[in-house]
């Protein structure tokens, strides 16, 4: 694996782990805070709607205790009973009347349906409803048996809630007494549960799916007593079974259950309910909401934690891809750089510019590169010398004996005296004799420049071998010699002859470059651990892309030239372990300074 | 002529002998004889009288100048040699040569002809007045 993949999966690791792991924490508690909410919600709304259905149930219950102590019912339920079969007596009618004035009151105070009064084996005698009382006198009241007489008889007793014509109702039946507190009959309240569905199908506080419900006990399971939100036909007709899944939780509630917690409704929809038992009326009631609706907050957050890990997972990502490019990018870099100059290209530059490691080891490298550039160039010519050194020496030495052989021809030719009387003769034998002597200087050239030793050192002071080369050059007088000589300079260790043999070639270049005359600057002194001598001229100066070459061996740009002369100082000078450098300016002149290590101790 | 000196020059290069003869019998001085090898100069070593010997240092049949008239002057010890070189100075081997007494001069090949005789004629002289 490449290092930006390595620091890319590990920066992203490093940090996407932690978001995970907060962004899974963050959801968790969330999301249960909000499940408990939820279900604090539902328990609140349940128990406050108890509560109310509880309290008018008290009510009716006092309603009812209060009727059983009217002088009213006790005076006439006995005279009632008494003229059953007479209903035209004064008597009897004047007990209705008085019935009715009081009954009519309090069911309109209490909006109860209807009131009747039956004598003790339930047969209604009165009912303060005329539409009622027409049809209903002399039946049983609804859910008259001999059972249902005793529970009667025992106290306030409730009845199932039935629905009549339009409505549903339900019956409060508790006994009546007469004047000496004997059970004569009983008295009969039909209560509307309109205001009390009013109560369970409010439902406010759970959305568009929730509602609260009420359930009884069937011999198999429940029996829905109200309208559903989601089955207007529920009422008294749907039931759930016992162990099936679906209402769960009014089967729990019809067996005197009470709990909380995420089930299954009548519908088969998943939903969070609270349930409890209402022991006066043995109803459960159930209040609940779907948790696609409960929960849909969750959701959402759990959209929104899903949708911010993946933005933050992203920007990692790319943080981390930026990151691990920022690094690897400069190694890369480096590799390639070290690649390039491995196969050969020692010019090439790395060139990491950063402050950092990389930066320096990519430094390093180049510097490095430019030495080895360096060494190898040195290499380089130094095996081209010495191959050129041997030809050189071989080809003068052949050069030479042809080179005498007409040297001596030409004598001889002389003195035979044939050049006597011929000046045409005598012209051109010059010029051959000439051409002799410049071709031989050539070979003497060629023979030091083979000859290259190692230098002899020896304590000597530079400017007196600058004087004393520079006594023995002829310089004529259209040359103006500068000399800058530094005073008390130490003597160091050299090769006489081999630095003279530099400096005068480097004379013969300058005088060479000044044909028309000029200037030349000698120059001595120290800088650093090196003693300089530098020679400058005012002549034609070398072209640029000409300065790396000078110092070349073969490279001239004179027509004579051999090309060795600045070749035999550069290795001259490298014997000393000195440089030799070149500035120049088209034109203008050349400086060329030849530095010599300083020995110390 | 009697006091003319026997001289001979050993040189490989045909033309280079040649020239020299040509000058110095110009001279008038000298009875000049070329070898080309060493076998021819040492021929004519035991057959002529040399005086003086003018012998190139490299010699391509693979002996060297020094050492070929090393055998010359085991022929004639009176005998005197130049050394002819092709190098601005003389090698270390000529420079032994005149060390040790054998030779009795370097000089260079590309010496101006008037030099030459002037050289050469050092020795003439002093073969002369021996015998």
């Amino acid at each position: 694996m490449f290092i930006r993949q390595k620091l890319f999966i590990s920066f992203l690791v490093v940090v996407t782990i932690p978001i995970l792991f907060l962004s899974y924490l963050s959801l968790k508690n969330t999301s249960e805070a909000l499940r408990k909410e939820e279900f604090r919600k539902l328990e609140s709304i349940i128990d406050l709607k108890l509560k109310r259905i509880e309290s008018i149930f008290e009510w009716l219950k006092e309603d009812i205790a209060i009727s059983q102590g009217f002088y009213n019912i006790k005076l006439n339920l006995p005279i009632l009973i008494q003229f059953r079969n007479n209903r035209t007596n004064p008597v009897y009618m004047e007990a209705t009347n008085t019935l009715y004035n009081q009954l009519k009151i309090m069911l309109k105070n209490k909006g109860l349906l209807d009131i009747r009064l039956t004598d003790l084996d339930g047969k209604i005698l009165y009912a303060v409803d005329k539409s009622h009382r027409d049809k209903e006198e002399g039946r049983t009241v609804q859910y008259y048996s001999k059972e249902a007489l005793n529970e009667w008889k025992k106290g306030v007793w409730f009845s199932d809630i039935f629905k009549h014509e339009n409505h549903f109702a339900m019956l409060i039946i508790a006994p009546a007494y007469d004047l000496e507190e004997k059970i004569t009959g009983f008295i009969v309240f039909e209560v509307n549960m309109g205001p009390i569905y009013e109560i369970i199908q409010d439902t406010t506080g759970l959305g568009e799916t929730g509602e609260t419900l009420i359930a009884k006990k069937t011999s198999d399971g429940a029996l829905y007593l109200n309208i559903l939100r989601h089955d207007k036909e529920a009422a008294l007709k749907r039931k759930v079974i016992f162990g099936s899944a679906s209402g769960f939780p009014a089967l729990e509630a019809v067996q005197g259950r009470k709990g909380i917690g995420i089930s299954t409704d009548y519908r088969g929809e998943k939903v969070i309910a609270a349930w409890r038992y209402m022991p006066s009326l043995a109803w459960g009631v159930v209040a609940k909401i779907d948790t696609r609706e409960a929960f849909a907050p969750i959701e959402h957050m759990k959209s929104a934690v899903i949708l911010f890990t993946i933005i933050a997972v992203i920007l990692t990502a790319m943080l981390s891809f930026w990151i691990a490019k920022s690094f690897s990018d400069p190694i890369h870099r480096l590799h390639k750089g070290t690649e390039i100059i491995g196969s050969g290209n020692l010019d090439y530059k790395v060139g990491v510019a950063t402050r950092d490691e990389i930066g320096q080891l990519s430094r390093s490298f180049d510097e490095m590169a430019h030495k080895l550039k360096e060494s190898q160039e040195n290499i380089i010519r130094s095996e081209r010398l010495s191959v050129i050194g041997k030809l050189a020496s071989s080809v003068a030495h052949e050069l030479r004996n042809p080179l005498g052989v007409i040297k001596n021809v030409l004598y001889y030719l002389n003195m035979l005296g044939l050049s006597k009387d011929n000046p045409e003769v005598k012209e051109n034998l010059d010029i051959i004799a000439k051409e002799i002597e410049d071709s031989d200087k050539i070979i003497t050239d060629l023979l030091e420049f083979a000859r290259a030793k190692k230098p002899a050192l020896r304590p000597e002071n530079i400017n007196h071998i600058v004087k004393e080369a520079l006594d023995r050059l002829k310089i004529g007088p259209d040359i103006q010699v500068v000399l800058e000589l530094a005073d008390n300079l130490p003597d160091i260790e050299m090769d006489a002859l081999q630095i003279q043999q530099v400096f005068y070639n480097i004379v013969k270049n300058a005088l060479e470059a000044m044909e028309k005359g000029g200037k030349l600057t000698v120059n001595t002194g120290i800088r650093g651990d090196f003693m300089e001598l530098s020679v400058s001229d005012t002549g034609s100066g070398i072209p640029e892309d000409d300065l790396t070459k000078v110092f070349e061996p073969l490279f001239s740009t004179k027509t004579k030239g051999t090309g060795l002369g600045l070749s035999v100082c550069a290795s001259l000078v490298e014997g000393h372990n000195g440089k030799i450098e070149v500035k120049s300016e088209l034109g203008k002149g050349a400086t060329f300074t030849v530095k010599l290590p300083i020995r110390k101790g | 002529m009697p006091d003319k000196a026997n001289l001979l020059i050993v040189d490989d290069d045909k033309d280079m002998g040649g020239i020299l003869k040509a000058i110095l019998d110009e001279t008038g001085e000298y009875e000049t004889f070329v070898a080309n090898n060493s076998k021819e100069a040492l021929k004519l070593v035991k057959n002529e009288r040399i005086d003086i010997v003018l012998i190139d240092l490299v010699l391509k049949e693979g002996k060297n100048g020094v050492e070929v008239f090393s055998e010359i002057k085991g022929i004639r010890p009176c005998v005197k040699g130049i050394l002819f070189t092709g190098y601005g100075t003389a090698e270390e081997v000529g420079h032994r040569a005149i060390k040790g007494g054998l030779i009795d001069e370097i000089l260079p090949k590309m010496i101006h002809p008037k030099e030459l005789i002037k050289a050469i004629g050092k020795y003439k002289g002093g073969k002369a007045n021996g015998k």
